[in-house]
């Protein structure tokens, strides 16, 4: 091999080197849990949802989503998940939100993942002492209710592969 | 719907495999004319909604109070507080059903909203016809599993599930919303 190969090669060597942790933490690991904090309120106007909440049009004749027309995202953040270690996400309210992968089972092919959560608050009794669920990746669920700045908070909970 | 307390009482034995003689005869004469008892009996065959009914008995022995819980309770199956709330997944309905004739029946439940009510929970998979279960595709929506909030008043909502293909015959999806009462409750 010649020297200006070489030079080529090692050079592509360091920017993928230099590149790697900034595309590792670009990319979530896999799978990983979606929560993401929505205010719902009631307004005066017709409806309103949020453009980053394509799914939630079609809970809005839903119960309990239908005490409400205006839907806004308020926080997003994608947390890798692994069997029995728990991740926290602190909520906007202040309260944390702790969510365990329990166990993974396969049925006929489908992926199902066995969740834990919980949502606490320093110095308080347990605001959700114990919630588990399986869902399938890309299955959302809702833990709805607290009350913030005159809305309501949804927190939507998903497994993404 | 309702029946008189001392049917309901004689049909769980019946299910229980406690009756004999006339009693037996009786049970089995009122299950071939009433499908309300047909369906309390299919229930009570459910290992898991016998589990928690046991365990809310034995619960309401030691805690008292019984007509105020069953009231509760019964405001929380849907009696008075409307057709919205209620609790997902097969067993969840067995036991809000067996619950909700019992306490027609003037049988006393404790509140079983602030409680576990479910232990041991076999895969929905296998409680499905076989032809349906190999024929899906879509992952099978949100089952709720487990609830525990003793200081708060928790309300489940089953909505629709996630958009997906589904096999022809396949069931659709759903999922749920916990309504958590930011107000504390009376623990």
């Amino acid at each position: 091999m010649t020297t200006r190969p070489r030079l080529e090669m090692a050079t592509l060597s360091l920017a993928i080197a230099l590149c790697a942790a900034e595309l590792q933490a670009g990319i979530p690991s896999r799978p990983a849990v979606e929560i993401s904090v929505i205010q719902a309120s009631l307004t005066d106007g017709g409806m309103t949802i949020d453009p980053q909440l394509p799914d939630l049009a079609r809970h809005t004749r839903e119960q309990p989503f239908l005490r409400f027309n205006t839907f806004r995202l308020l926080d997003r953040r994608e947390l890798p998940i692994q069997v029995g270690k728990p991740v926290v996400d602190t909520l906007v309210n202040g309260r944390a939100l702790e969510v365990t992968l329990l166990d993974i089972i396969d049925r006929a092919g489908d992926k199902r993942f066995h969740l834990r959560a919980g949502i606490d608050e320093p110095g308080k009794q347990a605001l959700l002492k114990l919630l588990e669920v399986t869902a399938g990746a890309n299955d959302p669920f809702f833990v709805a209710g607290q009350a913030f700045r005159g809305g309501t908070l949804f927190l939507e909970i998903v497994v993404r592969l | 719907m309702k029946l008189e307390r001392d049917d309901a009482l004689e049909l769980m034995a019946f299910a229980d495999g406690q009756l004999d003689g006339e009693a037996r005869e009786r049970a089995q004469r009122r299950l071939e004319t009433d499908p309300l008892a047909r369906e309390l009996v299919a229930q009570m065959h459910d290992g898991r909604v016998k589990v928690w009914l046991e365990d809310a008995v034995d619960e309401e022995a030691h805690r008292g109070g019984a007509d105020q819980i069953a009231d509760a309770v019964f405001d929380r199956l849907g009696g008075a507080a409307g057709r919205d709330r209620f609790f997902v997944g097969r067993v969840g309905r067995g036991v809000a059903f067996v619950a909700a004739l019992a306490l027609a029946a003037g049988i006393p439940l404790v509140g079983f909203v602030r409680r576990a009510f479910l232990r041991d929970p076999a895969p929905v998979a296998t409680q499905l016809d076989p032809r349906v279960t190999s024929l899906r595709t879509s992952s099978g929506g949100v089952e709720l599993d487990e609830i525990d909030s003793p200081s708060h008043d928790v309300s489940v909502f089953e909505i629709s599930g996630a958009a997906g293909e589904l096999a022809a015959n396949a069931p659709p999806p759903s999922s749920v919303v916990i309504w958590i009462d930011d107000k504390p409750g009376v623990p």
